[in-house]
């Protein structure tokens, strides 16, 4: 039935080619013996200002899995000058929004705020870095505080997926088979001690600072000396860390995992396997741009296949994703969804035929057309923000990417072909090597693993 | 020109007409990237929902992306795609339905004929709403049902306004009464809100007035505008709740924690400017006053799960929420009388330069991060232009929030956390 006024509908309009786009050039520059890399954003009020730092995961001691993560969100809890909470009251006084962002290989902070006051934020992003007190008072507080907040973040349905998925895939054993931010037992074990000797054993590198915003309004020296300069307490490590080995994947992982979440009316899905990283992918030539393409096709928009047939078609979720993360030390692809428990084995089936259908038959020209289109529009409606901008900025040090790779990937999103996109998915989707994670009601999805076991064992 | 931090407030030129059908079109140019946000707001929401309908404003909204005249079903994501357009959803409120995309500015006239042909002649068979029925139980169940403490906001709603209230209930609906939608409750929902005269569409970015209003009659010119229901009688509501209240929740919740709801002023009444820096010096950030004395000071408190906010309702009397989540062994009564005694000392005695000046900082810092996408910017215009019939009435908002005293924030105070004027939810683990 269609519902109508009588009115006189205009046709669809045909529209003009959107006008080309260039990333803002970047700006590198070293001050007292630290990187900076800036990039201008003009007419921007607000100013990003982020301190990229080693220390990730990786480089904790045995047993105490989430000491990165506690580490670096203990920086800004008082510091030699200034109590926690005169930390906080000070960053926000000056509009400042702080955050904390640790990975398995490096530790981030920063600081967002009115470009008038971007010398004031550099002073506490130094402060947070070089002098953190770590006092027992503050880091009990704190570490009490993080155990509660695991043990509330494990209730809610996703954590306990995304930690059998790493599991199954490198072993619970290994450290890259658990979560990086660790969990409420783990948390638990963290101590002042281990916080106050992995500030001074991994967070004393010099650092890349990067700069976002109007940068006729801020001086970049001036910033860089207030992150890098000699200073009281600061003390920069005289060596270069240890080169950290690339994990290794389980021997024999198991295809299907579930962690049981008794009388849960949904269940979550994790289904994925490795894939290069950004540095390997282009050392093997494998087209990153194509890839991104397939992957946005398949489960990246709104209108992917994924998401389509699981959500529109099938009405098992509210919504179906899936993507490659090229990152470091190990890429993965991953597809995720909540699904009604009573439909969790017809999910996981259609999700895997939906893949199979995808490698076997490709993407069609219509799909490329239409996905290029999308991709290359969303690049300038994304990168209105200061913070936007930041990311890619943050991907260009952790990555090792040119300077200019968005704008040159941008080029080649226009004309990139369809037999690029079905090699570059051909090459790095392997439906054999999925392994599935189900966080749900076990006695209610009743699964089989044989059916998810790989079809090659003999 | 983009404002600066140092000279608060909305430097972008604003213009606003309407069409001859009523439809109101605000236009704000903006050209230094070449995109366009086009943001529509329908003034519907669930408060027009009768009984035993409720969810169905929202459900609504779904099927709006299922096809019309001239689009296919599934083909509103897939034509805005392939002209570029990224940003694009909408969002139900008790107060408001709103729609948005943002295109490359050479493709506005694309994201108005979809817009336009939507409004005019949506297709609505019984098969998309079977589909989208089930799409929007999944978000009940992902947003409502299955995970902690997740019916908390649909509970005190129903605690804050009372039976047959247009805010009793929550946008989301239950599962029974969705499962009892029929098509012809959407026919009559469309016919009823979603007319021209009862819209705002407004357009941000590269563009200019003379195109929008040459591309608005091209494409809305010719809708006709349609009757709309006169709205039921809410029942009046007093100006605090008349007492105080707790109601003990007992499920499967990892931690507990309490919520907190008081009654607040309407969107943009007088006194509703110092309800907001209020709630932001007592309950957001890490300097806030109730984290200080609650999470570092006293340790009564943990530091995830706690906050005050204020909800801005424009139609009827506001809320204002608060959380907080007692530290292993403190109990509920403890936290519960600390938090309350913290709000009581804002009512006592006034705050001192530097609280009201962090508070200040921080919503004058927060509009310039708003204010930095062209679709934050319609989404704001389209709102003070349906609630105040000007658009340009958004100039006056920070101002607004950055001149409230210490004076009226104790007002505020002695108003919103009245001894009758409080609800608390508290939740125990069922283990405990």
């Amino acid at each position: 039935m269609s519902t109508s006024q009588s009115a006189q509908l205009a046709p669809r309009p045909a529209i003009a080619p959107p006008r080309p786009y260039v990333f803002p050039a970047v700006r590198r520059s070293e001050v007292d013996g630290g990187q900076i890399l800036a990039a201008h954003l003009p007419g921007q009020p607000i100013v990003w200002l982020s301190l990229l730092l080693g220390g990730g995961a990786l480089r904790e001691p045995a047993g105490l899995d989430g000491l990165a993560r506690a580490t670096a969100g203990l920086l800004d809890e008082g510091s030699v000058n200034y109590t926690a909470d005169e930390f906080g009251t000070l960053v926000e006084s000056l509009g400042g929004n702080w955050s904390v962002d640790t990975g398995w290989e490096t530790a981030r902070l920063s600081i967002d705020l009115p470009v008038a006051e971007a010398v004031a934020g550099a002073g506490m992003l130094a402060e947070a870095a070089h002098r953190p007190a770590f006092t027992d008072h503050d880091v009990e507080r704190y570490l009490a505080d993080l155990v509660a907040g695991k043990r509330e973040s494990f209730a809610r349905p996703g954590p306990r997926a995304q930690a059998a998925f790493r599991g199954a895939l490198f072993g619970a054993e290994t450290r890259f088979g658990r979560l990086a931010g660790g969990d409420p037992d783990t948390t638990a074990a963290l101590t002042a001690e281990a916080v106050r000797a992995f500030h001074a054993d991994w967070l004393r590198d010099a650092g890349t600072l990067l700069v976002v915003g109007d940068l006729d309004q801020v001086d970049l020296a001036e910033l860089g000396h207030t992150v890098f300069g000699e200073q009281p307490g600061r003390v920069v490590s005289a060596t270069a860390p240890s080169p950290l080995g690339r994990p290794t994947l389980a021997a024999d992982p198991a295809r299907l995992v579930i962690a049981d979440r008794p009388g849960a009316v949904q269940s979550t899905l994790r289904i994925g396997h490795t894939t290069p990283t950004m540095a390997e992918a282009i050392e093997e030539g494998l087209d990153r741009v194509a890839l991104r393409v397939a992957s946005s096709i398949l489960g990246g928009s709104f209108t992917s296949r994924l998401n389509h047939e699981l959500r529109e078609v099938k009405g098992y979720t509210y919504g179906a994703r899936g993507a490659f993360d090229l990152g470091r030390p190990v890429g993965f692809y991953q597809f995720s969804a909540e699904v009604r428990t009573d439909a969790t084995g017809d999910a996981i089936d259609d999700t895997l035929r939906v893949m199979s259908e995808f490698l076997d038959g490709g993407v069609t020209p219509e799909e490329l057309e239409k996905t290029r289109s999308h991709l290359a529009g969303a690049i300038p409606i994304e990168l209105q923000t200061v913070h936007s901008v930041g990311h890619y900025l943050v991907d260009i040090v952790r990555q090792g990417l040119p300077d200019d790779f968005v704008t040159t990937d941008h080029a080649h999103l226009l004309a990139v072909t369809l037999d690029e996109v079905n090699t570059a998915i051909r090459r790095t989707l392997r439906t054999e090597d999925l392994v599935i994670a189900v966080e749900g009601d076990e006695s209610a999805i009743a699964l089989d693993p044989d059916r998810y076991a790989p079809k090659s064992t003999n | 020109m983009p404002h600066s931090a140092k000279t608060p407030g909305f430097d972008w030129p604003v213009e606003q007409f309407s069409l001859g059908n009523g439809l109101r079109i605000v236009v704000c140019p903006d050209r230094s990237a070449p995109i366009a946000a086009v943001n529509l707001w329908y003034n519907v929401g669930s408060r027009h929902e009768p009984a035993g309908k409720h969810g169905f404003a929202h459900l609504f909204e779904h099927l709006m992306f299922e096809g019309s005249a001239q689009v296919g079903k599934g083909e509103h994501f897939e034509v805005l795609q392939e002209v570029g357009g990224s940003s694009i959803n909408a969002t139900t409120s008790s107060d408001r339905t709103n729609y948005f995309q943002t295109v490359p500015s050479a493709a506005l006239s694309t994201a108005l004929w979809l817009e336009a042909d939507r409004m005019s002649a949506l297709a609505l068979t019984q098969e998309t709403l079977d589909n989208q029925r089930e799409v929007v139980k999944n978000e009940r169940r992902q947003r409502y049902d299955n995970v902690p403490y997740g019916r908390w906001h649909e509970v005190i709603g129903e605690l804050a306004y009372p039976e047959g209230h247009p805010y009793h209930h929550s946008t989301i609906g239950s599962m029974e009464e969705l499962d009892s939608a029929t098509l012809e409750d959407f026919i009559a929902f469309y016919e009823s809100y979603y007319s021209p005269d009862n819209a705002v569409l407004t357009v941000v970015g590269d563009t200019s007035a003379e195109e929008v209003r040459a591309l608005a009659e091209t494409y809305f010119g010719a809708l006709v505008p349609r009757p709309r229901p006169e709205p039921s009688a809410a029942p009046e509501l007093t100006a605090t709740f008349g007492r105080a209240q707790r109601v003990d929740l007992r499920e499967d919740v990892p931690l507990p924690r309490l919520f907190f709801t008081f009654r607040a002023t309407r969107f943009a009444e007088p006194g509703s400017a110092a309800e907001e820096v209020l709630s932001v010096l007592l309950g957001r950030g890490r300097g806030s006053r109730l984290f200080r004395e609650l999470v570092t000071e006293r340790r009564l408190a943990q530091a995830e799960g706690g906050y005050l906010g204020s909800w801005q309702r424009a139609w009827h009397a506001s809320q204002m929420t608060g959380m907080a989540t007692p530290l292993a062994g403190v109990s509920l009564d403890t936290v519960e009388a600390a938090f309350f005694d913290i709000c009581e000392e804002l009512a006592a005695e006034q705050v001192t330069e530097a609280e009201l000046d962090r508070a200040q900082s921080m919503l004058a810092a927060d509009w310039s991060r708003e204010m930095a996408t062209v679709s934050a910017r319609a989404d704001q215009l389209s709102r003070h232009a349906t609630f105040f019939g000007d658009a340009a009435r958004l100039r006056e908002r920070l101002p607004e929030l950055l001149a409230v005293t210490p004076e009226e924030i104790q007002a505020a105070a002695k108003r919103v956390f009245a001894a009758d004027n409080r609800i608390t939810l508290a939740y125990i683990p069922t283990e405990a």
